[in-house]
């Protein structure tokens, strides 16, 4: 009998998968569930030309990558750090006019995404969304009339990236998600990818653990394509229910990269020189699990923090 | 000797926008947005128990709040929830006009309330790149909107925003309506770090209701980039009682973040 083919990759492997020039979407929201050990080795393989798509919140996932001069384009609604700060490389780059910003709103990401998840062509907005200064200045917004009421209608462009990346909590080797706090938007991501799917997870479960419980499945395995077991692949954003964000590390990077020179350092030092695991010996294994993310006990994870 | 403020600014902005909050409305709060989260759970335990609000990035409805997540997108947000939705579903419902408040901010606010989080400058040039709109475009879509601040000064209160990321009462009477929305709808308060504003019915403008505590006119107009209309008689800002103090400190911020930031 022909066996079942497991999705397992190293982080090198999925993101050969990659294409400098293709159009990725990164998930997560803010400093929460990004993928950051797919971003760094995106960074570390020398990707060029990519066009960013990025969810409603993005954080350093967005920054990392805009600075490092992977982006030829980038698709937002916000790039921050919240609380802790402004993104600076991001602000460099367009006060600067070295990558190109389709400013856009969370109803663009949102529901462009889900056109494009549906196999549409674009969704038409409520009305008056017309007043943000983006649908003016961002050239992918456009009006289609409807020709039962001759009414005009702002509408945005179905979102269908070339690749989505995703950081969940758990996965099987065949792709079943199980997300561990909310899943912002990286089902709706997940499902408008054109191509490719890559996973990356704190804790690899088995399919018999899937099975038990399918109710919790997020992003059904059959719609991702590589799975990488990536233990603190989020550092130094936070796994929900898993570990917080290293907010020391977030601050320093903040600090350090205010200047070109000293965002040249940090990448440096923690992207370009070391693959996931040496990432993970510099910042110390230690230090992770000891940023443990109290207040909500899903009762469903156990491995991470023992391996 | 008088009483110490016992109380930060952060508080009274909270326990200001709560006071302002009606029961029985649906409210959504985003990212960033210690005071408003505060203010809803504050407003449900004192006088609007009918009062719905979304913890928008997480999509939390009604969470406790005890204590307060550091981010809107923390899971620990969920703590105490009715329901837990997606983001794109929050989306539906602001989408579909179904939000009676939204609270909203900006690097500029402008004398009509629009607000900026985009550039300062020229668009293709700026002089200063904000973060990005995100959901302030659904603003145009949801009945009241309260803006706060903890920036009271010339460079956010401007006279024009260089960017709308988020419909105010655009440029005075009559535009609102030109373009679509209830002339009606739009920004109705705003609470800073000096004062307490509202919007001038005829000619749309913003309008000092009253001084905070120890704020003199003087500072007020220094720190503010246009002409404020007052209303007939500016008072001084209550301050949050002893009741109000307690339920935050208490019952919902109970690690302190409206005393440290």
């Amino acid at each position: 009998m022909a066996e079942r083919k497991e999705k397992l990759l190293s982080v090198e492997q999925a993101v050969a998968l990659i294409a400098s020039g293709s159009s990725v979407a990164l998930g997560g929201l803010g400093l929460y569930g990004a993928p950051m050990g797919v971003a760094r080795e995106i960074v570390r393989q020398g990707k060029k030309e990519l066009s960013l798509i990025l969810s409603p919140g993005a954080g350093l996932q967005a920054d990392l990558l805009i600075g490092a001069g992977c982006a030829r384009e980038v698709l937002c609604s916000y790039i921050g750090f919240e609380d802790l700060g402004l993104a600076p490389a991001f602000r460099r780059a367009v006060e600067s006019a070295k990558i190109e910003v389709f400013d856009a709103d969370e109803a663009y990401v949102v529901f462009g995404l889900k056109a494009g998840a549906a196999g549409s062509p674009f969704f038409p907005l409520a009305e008056g969304m017309e007043g943000f200064d983006g649908a003016r200045l961002n050239p992918k917004y456009f009006r289609v009339q409807d020709p039962r009421t001759g009414k005009s209608h702002l509408c945005v462009p179905a979102i269908n990236p070339d690749v989505t990346v995703i950081h969940a909590g758990q996965c099987d080797p065949y792709g079943n998600v199980r997300h561990l706090g909310s899943r912002f938007t990286d089902c709706l991501m997940a499902k408008a990818a054109r191509r490719r799917v890559i996973v990356s997870c704190d804790e690899l479960i088995s399919l018999e653990a899937t099975q038990q419980e399918p109710q919790l499945t997020s992003v059904p395995g059959f719609i991702v394509d590589a799975v990488v077991h990536l233990p603190y692949g989020c550092h130094p954003t936070c796994s929900p229910s898993l570990y917080e964000r290293d907010e020391e590390h977030l601050r320093a990077y903040l600090k350090q990269s205010a200047t070109e020179e000293g965002f040249r350092r940090y990448l440096e030092e923690f992207v370009l020189r070391l693959n996931f695991p040496q990432y993970i010996e510099r910042v110390g294994r230690g230090k992770i699990s000891g940023l443990p993310a109290q207040g909500i006990d899903h009762g469903k994870s156990g491995s991470l923090h023992d391996s | 000797m008088e009483k110490a403020a016992a109380y930060t600014i952060p508080e009274l902005i909270a326990v200001t926008l709560a006071r302002h909050i009606e029961d029985g409305w649906l409210a959504v709060v985003g990212t960033a947005s210690y005071e408003a989260a505060i203010a809803c759970r504050l407003a449900q335990m004192t006088h609007a128990p009918n009062f719905t609000w979304l913890f928008g990035g997480i999509g939390a409805a009604n969470p406790h709040l005890k204590p307060m997540p550091p981010s809107t997108a923390d899971f620990r947000g969920i703590r105490g929830a009715e329901a837990v939705i997606g983001i794109d579903e929050v989306d539906d419902y602001e989408l579909a006009g179904k939000v009676d408040l939204f609270f909203a901010g900006g690097i500029q606010i402008d004398r009509y309330g629009n607000l900026n989080l985009v550039c300062v400058g020229d668009y293709a040039k700026p002089r200063f790149r904000g973060p990005g709109s995100v959901g302030l475009p659904f603003l145009s879509r949801v009945k009241k909107v309260f803006i706060f601040t903890r920036m009271h000064n010339p460079r956010v209160f401007v006279n024009k925003v260089d960017f709308i990321s988020g419909v105010g009462h655009l440029d005075g009477p009559g535009s609102r309506a030109r373009a679509g929305l209830k002339e009606d709808d739009g920004p109705s308060l705003v609470v800073t770090n000096l004062a307490v504003m509202d919007f001038d019915g005829a000619s749309k403008r913003m309008r000092l209701q009253s001084l905070h505590p120890g704020v003199s006119q003087a500072s007020l107009i220094e720190n503010t980039g246009f002409e404020l209309l007052r209303a007939e008689s500016v008072r001084v800002t209550q301050p949050p009682t002893d009741n109000e103090l307690r339920l935050i400190r208490e019952e919902i911020d109970t690690q302190g973040i409206l005393q440290r930031i």
